[in-house]
């Protein structure tokens, strides 16, 4: 907080790159008010908002998101970050839908029907919003006709599913088959993860990825959408 | 009547008796019969003669009455619910029914009771004591008429409701009244006057004389009825369950009656055999589940189910099959054939239970997990293929919800939480691969079932493996020195005092020094274990065999416990942070790093069996958070529902629950800030759950009872679940005090300051680590 003091008294020759960084250690600390106030900041000198969102929010997730799969940090620091990010963006979205800036991508994320763990969903929920998709989270015990109404809803290009149970996960291809059918299934990446998964499972129901934890998730979601685009 | 009434409420208020059976209730009408000969009886006080009904007080039990005089004994004591052994019913012929009259004046009782206020022992009862031992005062009840007060003692031997002592830690007594009776029976041969079927003479001879009226008989029995009842010169005894269905028939005079209890585990099946006259567990056996072979978990298992056509009748068969042998290994070590087992009781968890009884789990695997059925099943043994006697009975506990089955309520029958004072909270955890937690006291009780994921088995950690020999269960770091010592399954002694410098070569027979050949001299000068470049310890001689003759068992992997041990004394020695990191500033030969993740060393490669070092590594400590998070976020949600915010008495039960040391659990932060001696391992309750329903008939209607009292609660569901979790990752926990670890907690935070560790990670320490690193 007092560094952004400081760097409000300079007037024009505020270090932009040295503010960033303040957010992005803030983000990594989990100190909601400064990140909140980080960005009210940027704004206050004029930076553009999907500036602020690129060089301070997403860059300092991503620290976060290395460090998590890197076993630094662990859950309750990634969703502490998450939170402080959450809060900057109530600030920045209403600004990023009027000047219409590009996103990262649109992802639809859910557990499957039949399934109630959510809490590893939600970390890649947060995790994607934090890399700058607009994510809708639609909870647990998801049944296709859900997915593809959210997909439709929303144009998502990105749907995200989470499983488990061993018992559940094979509900993944029917949403994958339902998919087909509706003719979404060129339109949305899709990716898969939870305990019971791996990669050749992935293959075999056709997702485009099974990623083992939200860093990955993170990573992966990424590389598909910029392959795409 | 009126007036006994008052001075029996008197008498029993001064002796603190548990039990009043209301006077107009105490009776039924075979002993309210008027007395046969009211002008005869002796009073034990002169005013008291030609009375119409007198006080009997039975021993031990203290359960008092009226009995109407000339009253037979045995129908006195029945009708005052002691249950006396008498087979015969009565004929005066079993000598079951001994009872002794206590003499003298008994103030307690406000009675005075005499051998003279019995009928005199005449016919048969003289004649069975002509050819019995007769120990002073002893009379057969059923052969005897009340005829003034009396104090009667109930041997050991005649009680039908044994006193027992359960094996466990928590001893207490199991009241023996099993669902089973035998009954001796003598009839009238068939004649060609006479053509009544067998079994109609004998069901006729069974409600003539024991009152069992509309028996049932299983029919699979007439195929062996006529040769039995011939074989016995038409004396049988009759084995009858819940009075109502006949089981078994056997010729002649028999005692002999046992049973199974059976715990359905995912991993292990164990079961005991018992002799339901006496309550004693006469055999124990018990094997890994087969179906392990089609499923680690209990998810997999349900899949094998759907996924395959056969799938289900192949576990059932796998389970039934393992059943059959333990049985019959079960019956040879007690000296008896399987076929003389005619009850069988059986707990196991929902998907367990759909399987034994060839229901299809599939609903149990996905929200909302619904059972087929909530109440106990009976059920023919031989339905659900089992080899035991041809008639014999299953009965199924209850299960409580989808996740919660009949393990649980065997838990809650043996622990008896349902029984704690309603001033305490009580706390039961059934650790596993889904966890299972009770809380509550005799007011209200909650169930949860929380999953806590297979780490806490062994799985999902890099050594981890399941409790058998040579597995690491017992871990002590010294906080100082970092140096370990560790127990293995299978040996006494620990690590530190293996001797590893008597082994043998097992194929030269030269004895290997194992100090001088395979290890450097000074254990304090071993070096860093690198895992990119593990260190081989060779053999100085490349052709020897490094296996020794009579190899002692050496460290195989870390179960359950010994992970639970090795991170709560990491985290003591100041090694692992609160937040789960190794702290980097740690300096021990046994702590390597590989990036950002670590590993310890726990024995090294000359102390494995495999020659390579087992380790406890960053992501195993990341796996068993998960775990504890998942248990204790689940106990503080129940805690929350109940609106407490302690628990004062900790359960840890299951298999595996025994062998967790309670100290390292709590450090860790698995269960809730509670006083240490407090906190107990109750051993295989849910075995214990279905012994008791075994031995005790009362026991099956109070698991249905308690099974719909107790709330289950979806904890998963609760709001508040992902926080509780959240907040319960770190050790012991991020927020809730754990005032009885202050000592041990202040400790280690101390040596992590020693050392110089920070216990949480900062943007402005990564900025320095990162510049170092550069």
């Amino acid at each position: 907080m007092t560094t952004i003091g400081m760097r409000e008294l300079s007037g024009d020759t505020v270090d932009l790159q040295a503010h960033y960084e303040a957010m992005q250690d803030d983000l990594y600390d989990g100190v909601t008010a400064a990140v909140v106030e980080g960005t009210r900041q940027a704004l206050a000198w004029g930076q553009a908002p999907v500036d602020i969102l690129a060089r301070g929010l997403v860059a300092g997730m991503d620290i976060v998101g290395k460090d998590f799969g890197d076993g630094i940090l662990f859950v309750p620091e990634v969703l502490r970050a998450a939170n402080a990010m959450k809060a900057a963006m109530e600030i920045l979205r209403p600004l990023l839908t009027q000047t219409g800036a590009p996103k990262a991508g649109i992802a639809v994320i859910g557990t499957v029907k039949g399934d109630i763990h959510d809490i590893g969903k939600n970390l890649v929920a947060m995790m994607w919003e934090g890399a700058g998709f607009e994510v809708h989270n639609l909870g647990n015990n998801v049944d296709a006709d859900k997915f593809i109404a959210a997909i439709r809803e929303h144009h998502a290009n990105l749907l995200g599913m989470s499983a488990l149970l061993t018992t559940t996960m094979p509900y993944m291809a029917t949403v994958i088959e339902r998919l087909h059918q509706e003719g979404l299934r060129d339109h949305v990446k899709v990716l898969v993860g939870g305990a019971p998964l791996n990669a050749a499972f992935a293959e075999d129901i056709g997702a485009d990825r099974y990623c083992k934890d939200a860093a990955e998730g993170v990573a992966a979601a990424r590389a598909l959408i910029r392959r795409e685009t | 009547m009126k007036q006994w009434g008052r001075k029996l409420q008197s008498a029993l208020s001064q002796c603190g008796a548990q039990f009043v059976i209301p006077s107009h209730l105490a009776y039924n009408r075979r002993a309210m019969t008027p007395p046969s000969n009211p002008h005869q009886p002796t009073a034990s006080r002169p005013s008291d003669e030609g009375r119409a009904a007198y006080r009997v007080v039975f021993q031990p039990s203290g359960r008092q009455g009226e009995a109407a005089a000339g009253s037979n004994l045995l129908d006195a004591a029945r009708s005052l619910g002691v249950e006396i052994e008498a087979i015969c019913n009565g004929r005066q012929t079993c000598g079951k029914c001994q009872v002794t009259v206590e003499e003298g004046f008994f103030a307690k009782h406000g009675l005075t009771s005499d051998a003279e206020h019995l009928s005199a022992a005449d016919g048969r009862e003289a004649r069975y004591w002509d050819q019995h031992p007769r120990p002073a005062g002893r009379r057969l009840a059923c052969a005897c008429q009340v005829r003034g007060d009396l104090l009667i003692s109930v041997p050991a031997e005649s009680q039908a409701r044994k006193q027992v002592v359960r094996k466990a830690v928590t001893e207490r007594a199991i009241v023996v009244d099993p669902a089973i009776r035998l009954y001796y029976v003598e009839i009238e041969p068939p004649t060609l006057e006479n053509q009544l079927g067998d079994w109609d003479r004998l069901a006729a001879e069974l409600a003539r004389r024991f009152g069992l009226q509309g028996l049932r008989l299983d029919p699979i029995l007439l195929h062996t009825l006529q040769p039995i009842l011939r074989e016995g010169n038409w004396k049988a005894t009759v084995t009858v369950w819940q009075d109502c269905e006949v089981v078994r028939v056997q010729p002649g005079y028999a005692e002999e009656a046992y049973g199974l209890a059976v715990d359905i585990g995912t991993t292990t099946v164990a079961m005991h055999l018992c002799d339901l006259r006496t309550g004693a567990v006469l055999a124990t056996a018990s094997r890994m589940n087969p179906q392990v072979a089609y499923g680690e978990d209990l998810m997999s298992r349900v899949s094998y189910c759907d996924t395959r056509e056969d799938g289900l009748a192949t576990l059932r068969g796998a389970v039934i099959n393992a059943l059959n042998e333990l049985a019959a290994e079960a019956a040879a070590e007690a000296g008896v054939t399987p076929e003389a087992i005619s009850d069988i009781v059986l707990v196991g968890n929902t998907v367990m239970h759909h399987i034994l009884l060839n229901i299809p789990p599939r609903q149990l695997g996905q929200s909302p997990f619904g059972p087929a059925v909530s109440d106990a099943v009976d059920i023919q043994a031989r339905e659900l293929g089992l080899r035991l006697a041809p008639g014999a009975q299953a009965h199924v506990l209850p299960v409580e919800a989808g996740h919660v089955g009949a393990d649980n309520v065997g838990v809650i029958l043996a622990e008896e939480p349902h029984r704690a004072p309603a001033d305490e909270i009580w706390l039961i955890v059934d650790v596993g691969t889904n966890g299972e937690l009770l809380l509550g006291n005799r007011e209200r009780l909650f169930s949860a079932s929380s999953p806590t994921g297979p780490a806490f088995e062994g799985a999902q950690i890099r050594h981890g493996m399941r409790a058998a020999a040579g597995a690491i269960e017992r871990v002590r770091i010294d906080p100082e020195t970092l140096e370990v010592r560790f127990k293995v399954i299978g040996r006494e002694e620990w690590s530190n005092e293996w001797e590893m410098g008597k082994l043998v070569d097992w194929e030269t027979g030269k004895s290997v020094d194992w100090e001088a050949d395979r290890l450097p001299t000074q254990r304090t000068n071993l070096p860093t274990y690198h895992p990119t470049n593990p260190p081989t310890y060779q053999s100085t001689s490349p052709g020897q065999k490094a296996r020794p003759r009579d190899a002692p068992i050496l460290a195989a992997g870390i179960c359950g416990s010994g992970i639970i041990e090795a991170i709560a004394e990491l985290f003591v020695a100041g090694v692992l942070t609160p937040d789960g990191r190794f702290a980097a500033e740690a300096r021990s030969p046994r702590l390597s790093w590989q990036g950002s993740k670590a590993e310890f060393v726990l024995a090294w490669p000359h102390e494995a069996s495999t020659g390579r070092p087992i380790v406890v590594t960053s992501d195993d400590v990341r796996n068993i958070q998960l775990g504890k998070a998942a248990l204790y976020s689940g106990a503080r949600l129940l805690m929350a529902r109940m609106g407490v915010d302690r628990v004062d008495r900790v359960l840890l039960a299951g298999a595996f629950g025994s062998y967790i040391d309670a100290t390292h659990a709590m450090i860790l932060g698995m269960i809730p800030d509670c006083d240490l001696t407090k906190v107990t391992t109750v051993g295989n309750s849910a075995g214990d759950g279905a012994r008791i329903a075994l031995l005790n008939k009362q026991q099956r209607e109070e698991a249905r009872r308690l099974a719909r009292w107790t709330n289950y609660i979806g904890v998963a569901m609760e709001p508040r679940f992902q926080d509780a979790f959240v907040e319960a990752l770190p050790m012991p926990h991020s927020v809730d005090a754990f005032p009885h670890l202050t000592e041990i907690l202040q400790a280690a935070a101390g040596r992590r300051r020693a050392r110089g560790v920070s216990d949480t990670v900062s943007a402005r320490e990564r900025r320095a680590r990162l510049a170092k690193a550069s």
